[in-house]
């Protein structure tokens, strides 16, 4: 098993960089191609909903944490925040379409509160994924 | 993650934005400044070309649906023109493929 942590700022660079960053981790195990598109995708959208929502009104914003397990043909993601979690906002620049995104791109997903107010969302994915498996 | 950018390449009465790289919360409002200028011409018809993207996620959408809306306001016809991978995918599976015709079907 392979672990990683990575911390972000959460600025509206930060999902492109955690894109980057999890493709270059999942690259060795030889991820198929549909994988790394589902993989993109989800920490897209689980990140932005951080800089999005989590730390709306705050200045400086706080930070984004990201970790990585990888076993086998198995990825776990989890990305949290210490910030406002998935509280709604009626000038949200979205769609809300990030979570229902990530429950047809990923294998199995999870979101949960913390103690501290934050969020977590948990993402496995399956890195022999091929079309037409989901989304 | 690949840096973004835009082109635009305009015939009478018709124009093709190509966005190229990563269409995502750090690039969506460049995109959008692009969009809204192209859609303050006297156009017919826009088409958005998405074949040079090599990303999109939920702000990118948002910006194709807003883009829509605002043409649709203003008399402008207006497509997509897309290829096979995520940006399909994503396409798709938002329902946004089905709110816009595509070029070349």
């Amino acid at each position: 098993m392979t672990t990683a942590r990575w911390t972000f700022d959460a600025t509206r660079v930060a999902p492109g960089k955690g894109r980057q960053v999890i493709r270059e981790f999942a690259l060795p195990a030889e991820p198929t191609e549909h994988a790394l598109g589902s993989i993109a995708v989800c920490v897209s959208e689980a990140m932005t909903n951080v800089v999005v929502h989590a730390y709306r009104d705050m200045d400086p914003p706080g930070q984004i944490d990201m970790e990585a397990e990888l076993d086998g043909d198995s990825l776990t993601i989890r990305v949290r925040d210490q910030g406002h979690g998935l509280e709604p906002r009626i000038d949200s620049e979205g769609l809300g379409l990030g979570l229902p995104l990530i429950s047809k791109f990923s294998a199995a997903s999870e979101i949960a509160s913390s103690d501290d107010g934050g969020t977590e969302i948990v993402m496995r994915f399956d890195l022999r994924e091929e079309g037409d498996a989901r989304g | 993650m690949t840096s973004f950018s835009s082109v635009v390449i305009e015939s009478q009465e018709a124009a093709r934005l190509i966005l190229r790289g990563d269409l995502d919360a750090a690039s969506v409002r460049a995109a959008d400044d692009a969009l809204r200028e192209l859609l303050g011409r006297d156009l017919d018809r826009v088409v958005l070309d998405l074949t040079e993207l090599d990303f999109i996620d939920s702000m990118g959408v948002k910006l194709l649906v807003d883009g829509r809306d605002t043409a649709r306001e203003r008399g402008v016809e207006i497509a997509l023109a897309y290829e096979e991978g995520v940006v399909e995918r994503v396409l798709e599976v938002s329902g946004v493929a089905s709110l816009f015709d595509r070029q070349g079907d």
